[in-house]
């Protein structure tokens, strides 16, 4: 489901992949900044960076960069938004890998393998929190609805799956494939929000129905 | 110990809060079955707990807080079921870390299901309150809510680290721990109905000191009664406090405040399971220590600082709040 290895990204000019490179850079330290330690919850803090420290794509907040700078605008404008997409995802991956009880991602051992089940639990929580805390702040009621119905169909969509694993032949396409648009084609899609944050309308929805499909 | 009256039999005789309380029920069952969605059981599971009943008081409080500054307490009935649903949303996954089997008088969510599906619901139900709040509260709002989330996992974590070794606890940190566990969002439903309301910062910030200590109060009152129930009934309730559900300052007090032999004592009871014999020696060791009349004294001062904390702020409803103040039990 999560390629452990970085995508190959389909760009030929070594100068555009800078370009990425150098947004994505930015992605890294508004994570970092967030989720700066916290005296009185160290590890707590610690564990909920360390997926995040283990590397990763970044496909979601390089998704929602681009679609701002696809409208016309700064792409510096989404980088709360983006932010917290991948603070959203890292915290439902801590809690799959709970779920699921997977021990390695990213080639390093999950968290509740790292850490324990009970710090697991806490640091999706947390990193939850962080997302709503940074949408709160500056983006408008569109972008926070997305945001948030999103982790509602993600909760949904990770149940699903959770229910298709134990008894896979009870699983239609059908089925399959809705588990799917809600665990993470939902997330993906969400990056539509840069569009907004851009400030484009129309366009940005089209947008977000693309990647849902 | 200063006899109280249960929070059921208070509310029973009082009308304004129990119609409040009454109104919250609705609009929290009304949201959570319009919300209901596929699949199903994963909705059964997020609203059990809420099913099992509860006191509703960080919903009554944004009430109140609201109601405090301008009489009208209709437009804040959103924001207080998001926060009812956030605190549900924690008990579930407080539950699950803590192995409680029981809350409320039902099964918590990983007994009557299981772990994975309480891990969920307890997502869900945080994701819910952040769409309700997303649509129409403002930024005040939003901001404080999600700064009680942050404060709740942080407390939560620190809980979890103090049981592991309630030797090494002060007193000052444990209530920094209580401050983000239970604290935080008590005092931010106190809050969000003061800025829902439109009071002056000052009156605000009179309603989130108000909602701090009695959050604290209330948490004291809390370790407390969880001690003394053992001298009523099953000696379970003590054998439970002392194995790990949450860290008690009446045992941390008595810990720091007891000889060698008496902390070798409570130490063993740390660690595994004690028969009644033994527990009843720790009963006298706290005994010795005075450390139950200690966190009593100490929950009655926050609670006279709530009470001051909202004094000259022209609250309409000062007499409620101050008595609610009181009477804030877990039953």
């Amino acid at each position: 489901m999560h390629p452990t290895k970085p995508a190959n990204l389909p760009l030929s000019s070594l100068r555009h992949r800078n370009l990425l490179k150098a947004k994505l850079s930015l992605v890294e330290d508004e994570l970092f900044r967030v989720l700066q330690s916290s005296p009185s919850a160290q590890t707590l803090y610690e564990a909920s960076l360390h997926p995040i420290k283990s590397g990763g794509k970044r496909l979601r907040p390089l998704l929602s960069l681009l679609s701002c700078e696809a409208v016309g605008s700064d792409f510096k404008k989404a980088l709360p938004v983006a932010t917290a997409i991948e603070l959203i995802h890292t915290a439902s991956l801590i809690h799959d890998d709970l779920i699921d009880d997977d021990i390695k991602r990213r080639e390093a051992p999950t968290v509740h393998v790292r850490y324990d089940r009970d710090t697991a639990i806490l640091s999706g929580d947390l990193l939850i929190s962080k997302a709503m805390q940074i949408i709160s702040e500056n983006s408008p009621v569109r972008v926070r609805r997305i945001v948030s119905s999103t982790c509602v169909e993600m909760s949904e969509g990770e149940y699903m799956d959770m229910v298709f694993k134990s008894s896979p032949e009870d699983a239609t396409e059908e089925n399959y494939l809705k588990m799917a648009r809600k665990k993470t084609g939902v997330l993906v899609g969400a990056a539509a929000c840069g569009a907004i944050m851009g400030g484009g309308s129309a366009r940005a929805k089209s947008f977000r129905i693309m990647k849902k499909t | 110990m200063r006899p109280r009256i249960l929070w059921t039999d208070y509310l029973a005789h009082n009308k304004t809060l129990g119609s409040k309380l009454q109104l919250i029920d609705e609009e929290l069952f009304k949201v959570l079955m319009e919300a209901s969605s596929e699949p199903k059981i994963l909705y059964d599971a997020a609203i059990h707990p809420i099913k099992s009943g509860g006191k509703r008081l960080r919903p009554l409080l944004v009430l109140l807080g609201c109601e405090a500054v301008t009489g009208d307490f209709m437009k804040a009935l959103s924001v207080a079921v998001a926060i009812e649903i956030i605190h549900t949303s924690s008990l579930i996954h407080d539950d699950l870390i803590d192995q409680d089997s029981e809350r409320r008088g039902a099964p918590t969510v990983h007994m009557k299901y299981d772990n994975n599906m309480a891990i969920l619901s307890g997502d869900l139900l945080i994701s819910k309150a952040m769409q309700m709040i997303s649509d129409n509260s403002s930024i005040k709002v939003r901001r404080a809510i999600a700064q009680a989330c942050i404060e709740m996992c942080e407390g939560e974590c620190l809980d979890v680290s103090f049981k592991k070794s309630p030797e090494t606890v002060t007193e000052e940190n444990y209530l920094k721990m209580v401050g983000k566990k239970t604290g935080a969002l008590v005092r931010a439903a106190a809050e969000c109905g003061g800025i829902i309301g439109g009071g002056t910062k000052h009156q605000v910030r009179s309603l989130a000191k108000y909602g701090e200590f009695l959050g604290l109060s209330l948490q004291l009152r809390d370790d407390v009664h969880e001690i003394l129930t053992t001298e009523t009934g099953p000696e379970a309730s003590l054998n439970n406090c002392l194995l790990g559900q949450g860290s008690n300052l009446v045992l941390i007090h008595s810990f720091r405040n007891s000889d060698k032999s008496q902390q070798n004592l409570l130490r063993s009871l740390f660690t595994s399971n004690a028969d009644c014999h033994r527990l009843r020696d720790a009963t006298n060791v706290f005994e010795n220590s005075m450390s139950i009349q200690h966190v009593e004294r100490l929950s009655e001062r926050f609670e006279k600082e709530a009470k001051e904390a909202i004094i000259g702020m022209n609250f309409r409803n000062q007499r409620i709040l101050e008595d609610l103040a009181g009477h804030v039990t877990r039953n």
